[in-house]
Parts: structure tokens; sequence; C-alpha cells
């Protein structure tokens, strides 16, 4: 007893070290305790091919299986395992004294990947954050699994915790809408960012160890079942011309000036004094999260109208996209309809980085110093 | 008094200073005084427009004076145009019609160049332009507008002058342009079509500086810019002193 507390001791001594007054770890903040297989990190365009050693994960790192798997602890004890021909790209972990200011962002892009969060309780659940090509995962619970196919529909499924329970609660959203798993092995299968995930359906007959990539060739038969059943609803209310209702006719009810002014955000909308000079910098908040869709823009790290953290007014004009901020110097960037982008600003209020459908091609770096 | 010079092709007279040279179609200008009226249409190739060093060194075209009012229209290949330039309150038409023609101008050389209204208009490739407004005295208020329509062209253009307003219309493929505006208010208009082009635009001394962190209702530095394009590369520099990074 006296040897463990000695030991345990000793790691939250090594952990307060590695906090320091809160700054985020700069090289590992884990690392891969097992690898079978055909593994590698991707790291600065270079890829480390594992050979069964343990190797420090950081951050950026883009974890890859092939033909064999890989198990990946976070300091915090949370881990990430990966499935055959699984990807996911860890964006953003962040360590602090205080749990609630600490953060863990993560991408999974292809696969089959399971994330169980750290028992260390050293980030906040509320600060967890996973996507995946098509939804948003927030974590109140602890343990699920993603299966992510090449078109980026995800099967997101809860596990159970040791004593057969639901390992908490899970909250899968995207721009189609929000559905709850709450039971053990609930499951809702996200087909793309603008559809809403199916309702919850509890799948029969799996464990944790049978997900696996076969769920993106055959999909378990009660989520199939859930699919066919919304399919034939959405079907239903789209019943055709003879099976409309001519006495419904409510056109004329509606004020289109209003739903204009509900949906359009345009140059005139824009406020210049919602501008804030003094913003201080430990507010500064990750917009990563934000995502919209306008016109032939998909876009992310932003969405339309004023952006809080970023003060980017984003509209659409004329099919274009347009990104106005007007702090200590006035930008407006117009993109041509339907182009790729990335726009990187880094200025003394905000950095970080906007992207339209998918980004690149067009490259924009914008440095505003004062 | 009022000189109106018009001079075609290699046709031409010479007043206050004109020379023809021998080789090419060079014109020489070494020209001072004010209310200026120039007209010069170039036609051919391997035209010149300078003095008598087409090295790009100071000892080009010589043009000093206010109120001057230029209007050169060059149609050809591989044409010439050099020298320092100080005209306040002077207008400039410059029309350029041809592939791998090289600019190189000085302006505010040795003398103010304060209150002109420029307006370039280029069709062609690989044309090189390198202009300095403000090189050494002042040339504030400048009002240029540029109209590109080419491929593989180099622009790099400093103005190190107060209250630049710039106006960029720019299509075509692999495009250099590289802007400097430096000193009080600065506004760059610019609207760019075509792929593969590699931009980079510094705005200096532009931003509040006299009231950073207070507020900054008017910001003296305003960039607009539309792109159409499948591949660019666009870096967007605003700060307060070239030392700023």
């Amino acid at each position: 007893m006296l040897l463990f507390k000695l030991i345990k001791k000793t790691h939250l001594g090594i952990l307060n070290l590695l906090f320091i007054s809160g700054i985020s770890f700069a090289d590992s903040i884990g690392d891969i305790v097992e690898s079978t297989g055909i593994s590698q990190i991707v790291r600065n365009n270079e890829e480390i091919v594992l050979s069964g050693n343990i190797v420090p994960v950081e951050l950026n790192d883009e974890a890859k299986t092939g033909n064999g798997r890989m198990l990946i602890e976070f300091l915090d004890k949370a881990q990430l395992s990966l499935k055959e021909h699984s990807e996911v790209l860890i964006d953003e972990i962040y360590y602090d004294p205080d749990p609630s200011l600490s953060k863990m962002s993560m991408k999974f892009t292809m696969g089959t990947a399971r994330f169980a969060s750290g028992r260390l309780g050293l980030v906040n659940k509320a600060n967890i954050d996973i996507k995946t090509p098509t939804a948003s995962i927030a974590v109140r619970g602890t343990d699920f699994t993603t299966t992510v196919d090449e078109l980026g529909r995800s099967l997101i499924i809860l596990l159970p915790d040791e004593n057969g329970d639901p390992s908490g609660e899970i909250i899968v959203s995207n721009q189609g809408g929000v559905v709850t798993l709450n039971e053990a092995y609930a499951a809702t299968m996200v087909s793309s960012l603008d559809s809403s995930p199916t309702q919850s359906i509890k799948v029969n007959g799996i464990t944790a160890a049978t997900i696996d990539n076969m769920f993106i060739v055959s999909p378990p038969e009660e989520v199939e079942d859930r699919i066919k059943e919304e399919l034939a609803d959405e079907q239903d209310q789209d019943r055709g011309l003879l099976d409309g209702d001519f006495l419904e006719f409510t056109e004329l009810e509606e004020d289109e000036l209003e739903e204009d002014e509900l949906n359009d955000f345009n140059e005139l909308d824009i406020d210049e004094l919602d501008v804030e000079y003094l913003v201080d910098v430990l507010d500064i908040i990750d917009s990563s999260d934000l995502f919209d869709n306008l016109g032939e823009f998909d876009i992310k790290g932003a969405a339309r109208g004023f952006n809080e953290q970023s003060q980017y007014n984003v509209y659409l004009e004329d099919g274009n996209l347009v990104l106005y901020r007007n702090v200590n110097g006035k930008i407006r960037i117009k993109i041509g309809a339907g182009g790729n982008f990335t726009l990187n600003t880094i200025t003394p209020t905000w950095d970080g980085i906007i992207t339209g459908n998918e980004g690149e091609d067009i490259l924009i770096y914008i440095n505003q110093v004062n | 008094m009022k000189k109106l010079i018009s001079i075609a092709g290699l046709l031409f007279l010479v007043t206050s200073g004109l020379v023809f040279a021998d080789d090419d179609n060079e014109i020489m200008i070494e020209q001072s005084g004010d209310t200026l009226t120039l007209y010069i249409d170039q036609i051919g190739y391997g035209n010149k427009i300078g003095l008598d060093d087409f090295s790009g060194t100071g000892s080009d075209m010589t043009i000093v004076g206010s109120n001057l009012t230029f209007d050169i229209d060059m149609v050809g290949n591989q044409n010439l145009i050099y020298g320092p330039i100080d005209m306040d309150s002077s207008s400039l038409v410059f029309s350029l019609t041809g592939d791998s023609n090289e600019v190189d101008w000085n302006i505010g050389y040795i003398g103010s160049s304060d209150d002109s209204d420029y307006n370039f208009s280029i069709t062609g490739d690989s044309n090189t332009f390198d202009i300095d407004q403000g090189y050494v005295y002042s040339a504030e208020r400048l009002d240029a507008d540029l109209v590109l329509v080419g491929s593989y062209n180099i622009f790099d253009l400093d103005f190190e002058a107060d209250d630049s307003v710039w106006t960029f219309d720019i299509t075509g493929d692999s495009n250099d342009i590289n802007t400097l505006q430096n000193d009080g208010a600065q506004e760059l208009i610019f609207d760019f079509v075509g792929d593969s082009g590699d931009i980079d635009i510094n705005q200096i001394s532009g931003t509040c500086a006299q009231n950073a962190g207070v507020g900054c209702s008017t910001p003296n530095a305003v960039i607009n810019l539309d792109i159409t394009s499948d591949n660019a590369t666009i870096q967007i520099n605003q700060k307060d002193a070239p030392g700023d990074s």
C-alpha cells in the first residue's frame, strides 16, 4: 500500500511538473503503448512506421493503421484505439491544472476507432471534442466507437462500462440535428453533414471487440432498419404532385422579408461597433469547432454572421463568400463562388484558420501586428 | 506654358529636350517645367523610353514638373521604360500591349510627386514592373489603377507615401505581384482572377498605431480583395512599423 501511494504521488508530481502553470505540452502528449501489424504516425508529412515499440505521440500527429492496430494512451490516461485501416488526427490537446481549461480535440476520419476518456479527470468532458467528417460528438460518457467509411458516413456506438451499464452519454450532432446516445450499445448513423443522425437504436449481439470495419460493409441490422424507416418517412412526406393538397397553399402567408432578415446576413448587417479591441489573450476561444454551409461553400472555423472570436463578418454576396474584418486594419476578402480556400489569420486578438470546401487551392495568410 | 507633344512610331519632333537615338526605337526624355502634356504612341518591337541608359539606373528618363499629363501607349514586345520621375498633381495614362516588356520607374526621385493619378492598362505576358512611389521625396495622395490581362507577369510596387489608393484588376495565371504601402492611410482594392498567382500585400504604418487597444473606428489600412482562383497563394501583412512581423 505504501508503495502504491508512493507511485501515485510520484505520478501526480510528474503531472504537476508537466503543467507548469497551464502551459500546453509542446512535445509528447501520450504514447503508443501497443501496435500490431502495419501502423504508422504521420508527423510533419513524414511517416514514422511503428514496430511494436512505445512511441511518443505529439500534437497534430495523424495515427494510421494499415493491416494492423494501435493503442494510444494519453497523459490523462484517455485511450484511443484504432482497428485496421483507420485514421485519426490528434488535433489539439491541452492540459491545464484547472480541468475546465483543458481541452482535447480529435478528428476520426476513417475506419474504426474507440475512445475512452481519461480516468484522471484532467479534462472536463465538456471540453472533449471528437469529430468525424459528418458529425460532432460531445462526450458525457467515457467509452464509444466510431466507424467511418470513405464517404465520411459515421456509425457511432456508445459502449457499456464494466458493469454493463451505459458508460455515460454522448451527443451526436451536425447541421441536420442532434441525437443523444445513453444506452449501452446505442447507435446512430450519420450519412452527411446536413442530414440528421438517425434516432438512437440499440444494437444487440455485439461487443466492443466485434465492432470493426465490417460495419462499413454491413451495418448492424437494427441500424439498417432504422435508416430504411427514416427514409420511408421522408418519402412519405414528399409524396409527389398528385398527393398535394392545394387547399393547404400558404405561400402568401410567408413574409419573405422576415425570412431574409433571419437567414441572410449580408453587408448591411455588419455592425462595426461589434468590434472588440481589448481582447484578453486568455479569453481567446478556439473557433475550430465552428462550421457552416453558405451557398457553394462548406466553411469550417467560422459561421455566417459576426464571429465573436475571430471578429470576421461572414456572408454571401452574389454567390461569392465575403470575409470582412475591421480591427485596427480593415480586410475584406471575397472568394469566388465554390472556391476552395484556406485563410490563416494571425492578429494580436485572434489566431486561427478558416477553410472553405476543405481548404487549400487559394491560400491566404494574414499577419496583422499593431 | 503648355506643351503638347505627340509621337507616333519612329516619327517625330524634338522639343524641350526630346531626342531620338539611333538604334531600335528609342525615345529619350529630359524634361522640366510644368503643365506638360505628352502623348507617346510606340508600335513595334524593342521600343525604349528613357534617356540614354536603359540599364535601369538613375540616369534614365528624367521628368520634373507639376500638373503634367502623360499618355503613353506602347504596342509590341520587349519594350523598355526607365526613369526617375517627379511630377506633382499629374496624370499618367499608360497602356501597354505586348509581352516581355519592362517598366522601371522611380517616382519622387529628386523632388516631390504628390497628388498624382495613374492609370495602367497592361495586356500581355511576362512583363516586369518595378515602380517605386516616393522613392526619395514625398509622393502622397496617389490614386492609381492597374488593369492587367496576362500571365507570368512580375510586379514589384513600393509606395513609401501617405494616402495611396490602389485599385488592381488582375486577370491571368502565374502572376507574381508584390506590393508595399508604407506610411499613413493606405487602401488597396484588389480583384484577382487566375490560377497559380503569388501575391504579397504589405501595408505598414497604416493600422491604428496611435490608438492601439483603445479603438479605431476608421482604420487607415484597408484591403479589399476579391479572388477567383483554383490555386493562389496570398500573403497579407498589416503592421505599424517595418520592424514588426
